[in-house]
């Protein structure tokens, strides 16, 4: 797979939010508005690629047995470094998604893509991959913030943020629909297996 | 052995880092929290310098009390024996429900009712109990202080 392959992979093929679901839990939470959206967009992009890039450096170094204490340890500084750069440059905004800047230690999206690319390939193959993962998963909260805001200007008596499951759930219909997957699954024939069973059965006879 | 010794290595790098970086945000996010806590007094009372709030016979008590998620840092303004109002400066509730601890909300109701008026919110229980009796264990540490 070619590194534009990978980037287009992680922002559309297999969109962390539309395709794998992961990360779904600060994603509806944050994606309110814009503004919020944007904040937790750029959290997540800083400490996924960092990560990343951390973590292949030195993937030769970490022992099999211990490597996910060793992943959460390097996500959390980072994470750590994203809210601490936060709450000085970006008050506001902090004020507002605090918590969940703070619970991307724990987001799948981050430990998936460092056991699965990062601990496995080298830096350049996994810094231009998170890139695409964290792109597209910016791309999704952008647009959902800013559908979700209009949606809140156009909702008469809403003092709660609306519109989370509805949204995303036409937005992941839509794009299946446009991916061409059927809700019994992918559309494509599934390739011709070689059939076993007449020289399983010749065996037998013989 | 090797575990040990990259999972230490490790700990002691990001621990520095973090240092490293806390040494250049901590002044600027200090000044923020101090912004931000004069922006939600500043409904309440015209200053934050204890002399000139003596001069108006304002007295600012800062209690501690743990909520749903955390401690909460509440502040209680004192005019000679009534309650001139209660602000939150800090908290660790959820978001949603930390909506009555916002000046024009829930809370505005110390302004109006005494301390033994003022009900709890169904949903936020914990939230509001906590702040009603941080408001009344600062009443009676006043009485207490000065008989």
């Amino acid at each position: 797979m070619t590194l534009t392959q990978r980037f287009i992979d992680g922002l559309w093929t297999r969109n962390v939010a539309t395709t794998q679901l992961l990360g779904l839990c600060p994603l509806l939470a944050v994606s309110y508005n814009v503004q919020n959206a944007v904040g937790l967009a750029v959290a997540s992009t800083f400490v996924l690629v960092f990560s990343s890039c951390l973590i292949s450096l030195f993937r030769k170094g970490i022992p099999e047995n211990i490597r996910l204490p060793c992943f959460v340890l390097v996500i959390a500084t980072f994470t750590t470094i994203a809210h601490m750069i936060m709450q000085a440059y970006a008050w506001d905004v902090y004020q507002q998604i605090a918590l969940f800047v703070q619970i991307i230690v724990t987001n799948c999206m981050i430990l998936g893509h460092v056991e699965s690319v990062a601990s496995k390939k080298d830096v350049k193959t996994s810094v231009v991959t998170a890139m695409g993962t964290a792109l597209g998963f910016s791309l999704v909260l952008f647009v959902l913030g800013g559908i979700r805001q209009l949606l809140g200007l156009l909702t008469p008596f809403a003092t709660q943020p609306v519109g989370s499951f509805f949204v995303i759930g036409i937005a992941l219909a839509m794009i299946n629909y446009l991916k061409g997957i059927s809700p019994q699954g992918c559309t494509e024939e599934p390739q011709d297996e070689p059939d076993y069973t007449q020289q399983n059965y010749e065996r037998f006879v013989q | 052995m090797k575990a040990i010794a990259t999972l230490t290595l490790l700990a002691l790098v990001a621990g520095c880092l973090l240092a490293l970086l806390q040494l250049f945000t901590a002044d600027r996010i200090e000044q923020n929290q101090r912004d931000a806590e004069e922006q939600i007094l500043a409904g309440l009372v015209d200053s934050t310098d204890p002399e000139i709030l003596r001069e108006q016979g304002i007295e600012l008590v800062n209690a501690e009390i743990r909520g749903y998620g955390g401690t909460m840092k509440i502040l209680v303004a004192f005019r000679a024996e009534e309650i001139l109002g209660v602000r939150v400066l800090g908290h660790g509730e959820t978001p949603g429900f930390s909506e009555v601890l916002k000046p024009n909300d829930w809370i505005g109701n110390f302004e109006k009712q005494s301390v033994d008026e003022v009900d709890a919110v169904s949903g936020a229980t914990i939230t509001t109990n906590a702040v009603i009796r941080a408001v009344k264990d600062s009443v009676r540490g006043r009485k207490d202080s000065n008989p």
